[in-house]
């Protein structure tokens, strides 16, 4: 079998797949005579995206901004704090079960809160955003980090290496396939975090982002426009994981799964 | 400038572990300078414990490790190759030069020197997933000598690979001692390794020295197939069966 | 001994034939069961349905009334609609939206005759007008996409205004002396003036005013249980009546099921309300007029809400069989 056909296989698939979802479900409205408000077939929520396609595309944009920073936040902090706690065993026993703590909490209930101390639209949405998306990379580069070789670590002390090198030369980057993998779950957490933050605060009118469009067109029984603007939302969680993921994949790909594989050939 | 090798002593050194296990049991050995010590017993007679006590890895419970003056320095090459998976070779082989603040043009060059001295030029550019298990192992032999040490610690290095790559391997170890010199110490669990590579079998059994033998055929005349060489290889077995019988009597007892 | 025994069985045959098949044996006949949505917590503005539950006129009217508080999130409309609850409060710009979508709902009974939401401002806010404010920079709380901030935008523009959620914690309004939201007359404003914090309300009714809340049920279940409906709308009536009677009465009841509203909150907002609810032409609590829901469809109209064309409006009002919900009050019976 040659890629190219391989390629096209590996799309076919899927798409046939929704294919026969959204035919079933056109169908199944189109017979059972259910209310629009209740239920809009696939062509109407098509038709509310086309009409609507200038207003959804912008509010799109904002929730994606705001998804993205919220995320790029989120990375930095969790790979600077992950690393901190990591290279001092003392701080990891006290400060990774505060953080599952934060984990724990849920966003919606505490973007009111949160709202006191943050400015309204944009900064809610990067916050919320970032709030969700810390815990997943601070978890992945911690155990990353902690679970080094310890063969390789032995290596490197008997070249008398400092623990601050050491961390520099193995941990950190040992740690980058599970910090990548890390990332890629906390890129979809964060579109949901950008858009509880929207619920909240985020600017009505001509501002509006997903989430805000997603409320308003409830409130105006247009359920079409609300499954338009949900789909829309899980294009932004898409956009953010697959970039997030080609990164990571270009970060790794020359040494991680052929690493696995080599692993596996040994045996 | 090169330095005199040191003679690497243990004196009465004993190692124990928790529950009062005395996995080295008052060893006292003198390996002279430059010399080729092999290090044979059955499985968990304390040859890899003594190892790592004189790479520095471990500490004794009682007793000395003399390595010499620590300006020198020393190589261990373990089982399994450990190399750093994102770097090329030429940066492996770099990164104990790299560890000792050397600079990047003089330790890159340094690498490649010794990558040609073993025959991995071309596959200096290479990351260790593109090599084959036996060439990892040579890339890791590279880079023990890449600090021209002075003392050399084997801890099995071949038992991962196959036999005919271990064949190939021996060659090199045989080759990296005789290019650094270095006082070199090899545990090993094959006996015509230990006979092939070595001046000097040291027998041990239960955390002690049972046996202690010179290698009675010249260098030169070491065909693995070879009459002497098979009489030697013969010898030795006795001496660890009875190394092993008697420390199973021991047990008895 | 025969004797006995015929009286016996006598007894007997009499007692059954009072049973009419009920379960527990008594003689009243089970009662249906009524969901009421709210849309949003118990406060004075439920005051009439309040009234009758408590005083029991549900119950001697032969329904279980179940009363759900609602929220800013909560969809009565489509709730009603669906037929998840059985009555819902809402506005009338709900109920004619949702008939536009294909919704069944009808309209039984007015609350409000006038619309009590308004601006709430902090007194040191410059300013007065609803035009000012509109054209101002200000961040403003509301609804998601209430029609009236529609009209407003098409009156005013509204272009440097920043329209944020209206959650309903005053929190935030408290915390910042620029800090612009939403209202109901009767409520946040009371709470501010209880808690010494001076406030001024910008009322909508002027440039917005439906009948601001509404009891609407589904049209379909209606026409199924049209005695049911009456019975309803009649104790509710009544409810409200007593409600306005004497609402100290009801409104530790209510206080009880909102922490967040005081006591003494709910008795002036009770007041306030009084005019905004009861009828000033002296027709009964919750009459309404066709001409005033053909009005608020065209105002819809106007603001893109529903198409032009479309008449929501036509046959919104139910009409009880025995008839109009301001129509024959039944005795009621006194606590």
């Amino acid at each position: 079998m040659n890629a190219p056909a391989a390629g096209v296989r590996a799309i076919a698939w899927p798409l046939l797949g929704v294919a026969i979802v959204l035919g079933t479900w056109q169908i199944g409205v189109m017979m059972s005579g259910v209310a629009p408000y209740l239920l809009p077939a696939p062509t109407a929520i098509a038709r509310a995206m086309w009409e609507s396609r200038d207003m959804l595309a912008a509010a799109m944009g904002r929730t994606a901004l705001g998804a993205a920073v919220g995320f790029t936040c989120a990375a930095v902090a969790g790979i600077l704090l992950g690393s901190v706690i990591a290279l001092i065993p003392l701080l990891r026993r006290s400060l990774y079960p505060l953080a599952t703590v934060l984990q724990m909490v849920p966003v919606v209930a505490v973007a009111p809160l949160l709202q006191l101390w943050v400015d309204n639209g944009l900064p809610m949405a990067i916050l919320s955003a970032a709030i969700v998306a810390l815990f997943p990379v601070l978890a992945a580069t911690i155990d990353g980090q902690a679970s080094v070789d310890p063969g390789l670590r032995e290596l490197l002390k008997l070249y008398g290496a400092s623990a601050l090198r050491r961390w520099w030369k193995l941990d950190f980057p040992w740690s980058v396939p599970a910090t990548v993998t890390g990332l890629r779950i906390a890129a979809g957490l964060a579109v949901i975090g950008a858009v509880v933050g929207e619920f909240v605060s985020g600017y009505g009118g001509t501002r509006a982002p997903l989430g805000i469009v997603i409320q308003a067109a409830m409130r105006d029984a247009r359920t079409d426009l609300v499954f338009a603007a949900v789909a829309l939302t899980t294009v932004v969680g898409f956009a953010l994981f697959g970039a997030v993921s080609l990164v990571g994949w270009l970060l790794v790909r020359r040494w991680h799964a052929s690493a696995v594989n080599e692993s596996e050939d040994r045996r | 400038m090169t330095r005199e090798p040191p003679t690497l002593q243990f004196d009465h050194v004993v190692r124990e572990f928790a529950g009062g296990v005395r996995a080295v049991d008052g060893v006292t050995l003198s390996l002279a300078p430059g010399s080729f010590t092999a290090v044979i017993g059955p499985s968990g007679c304390g040859k890899t414990t003594l190892l790592r006590l004189a790479a520095g890895l471990d500490s004794t419970t009682a007793g000395r490790v003399d390595a010499g003056d620590m300006s020198g320095s020393r190589s261990v090459c373990f089982q399994d190759p450990r190399l750093l998976p994102w770097r090329r070779v030429v940066d492996n082989v770099a990164l104990p030069l790299e560890l000792a603040g050397v600079p990047r043009a003089r330790r890159h060059a340094s690498a490649l020197d010794v990558l040609q001295a073993a025959g991995l030029a071309h596959a200096s550019r290479m990351l260790p997933s593109q090599l084959s298990g036996g060439m990892r192992m040579r890339v890791a032999l590279a880079r023990a000598l890449v600090t021209k040490p002075q003392v050399l610690l084997l801890d099995e290095p071949c038992s991962a690979v196959d036999e005919f790559t271990r064949m190939q391997l021996d060659a090199e170890i045989l080759r990296t001692w005789r290019a650094c010199g270095a006082t070199t110490m090899l545990v090993t669990h094959s006996v015509s390794e230990a006979v092939w590579l070595a001046d000097r079998v040291v027998v041990m059994a239960r955390g002690r020295v049972h046996a202690d033998h010179v290698v009675r055929v010249e260098r030169a005349a070491r065909e693995r197939g070879g009459v002497a060489f098979i009489g030697e290889v013969e010898h030795c077995m006795r001496l660890l069966a009875a190394a092993s019988g008697a420390a199973s009597g021991e047990e008895a007892a | 001994m025969w004797r006995s025994a015929m009286v016996v069985a006598v007894t007997f045959l009499c007692l059954h034939a009072g049973c009419d098949g009920s379960k527990d044996g008594a003689s009243a006949p089970a009662r249906t069961m009524v969901r009421v949505q709210l849309n949003w917590v118990p406060e004075p503005e439920f005051g009439g349905i309040f009234a009758a539950q408590q005083d029991g006129l549900y119950t001697a009217a032969g329904l279980d009334v179940d009363i759900r508080k609602g929220g800013s999130q909560v969809p009565v409309a489509q709730l009603v609609a669906s037929g998840q609850a059985d009555f819902g409060v809402m506005t009338a710009e709900d109920v004619l939206t949702l008939r536009d979508r294909g919704g069944d709902l009808v309209a039984v009974f007015a609350i409000f005759q006038d619309n009590p939401t308004g601006f709430l401002l902090h007194e040191s806010n410059p300013i007065t007008t609803i035009e000012q404010l509109w054209m101002s920079a200000s961040t403003v709380a509301v609804d998601a996409n209430p029609p009236y901030v529609r009209l407003l935008n098409a009156k005013y523009g509204g272009k440097d205004l920043k329209l944020v959620p209206y959650t309903g914690a005053l929190a935030g309004f408290l915390a910042s002396k620029d800090a612009v939201q939403q209202c109901f007359i009767t409520a946040e404003p009371v709470e501010c003036r209880l808690r010494g914090v001076p406030t001024r309300v910008l009322s909508v009714a002027t440039v917005f005013n439906p009948y601001a809340a509404v009891l609407a049920t589904s049209a379909a279940s209606a026409a199924k249980r049209p005695e049911m409906v009456e019975a309803f709308v009649r104790a509710t009536s009544e409810g409200w009546r007593r409600y306005f009677a004497d609402a100290s009465k009801y409104n530790p009841g209510i206080a009880a099921l909102n922490p967040s509203m005081s006591l003494e909150a709910m008795n002036i907002a009770a007041e306030m309300e009084r005019p905004l609810i009861v009828p000033a032409d002296g027709a009964p609590i919750g009459s309404m007029r066709l001409e005033r829901w053909q009005q608020l469809e065209r105002e819809l109209v106007q603001v893109g809400t529903i198409e032009s064309g479309r008449t929501p409006s036509a046959g919104v009002l139910w009409s009880a069989p025995v008839g109009t919900p301001s129509g024959a009050t039944a005795a009621m019976p006194t606590p």
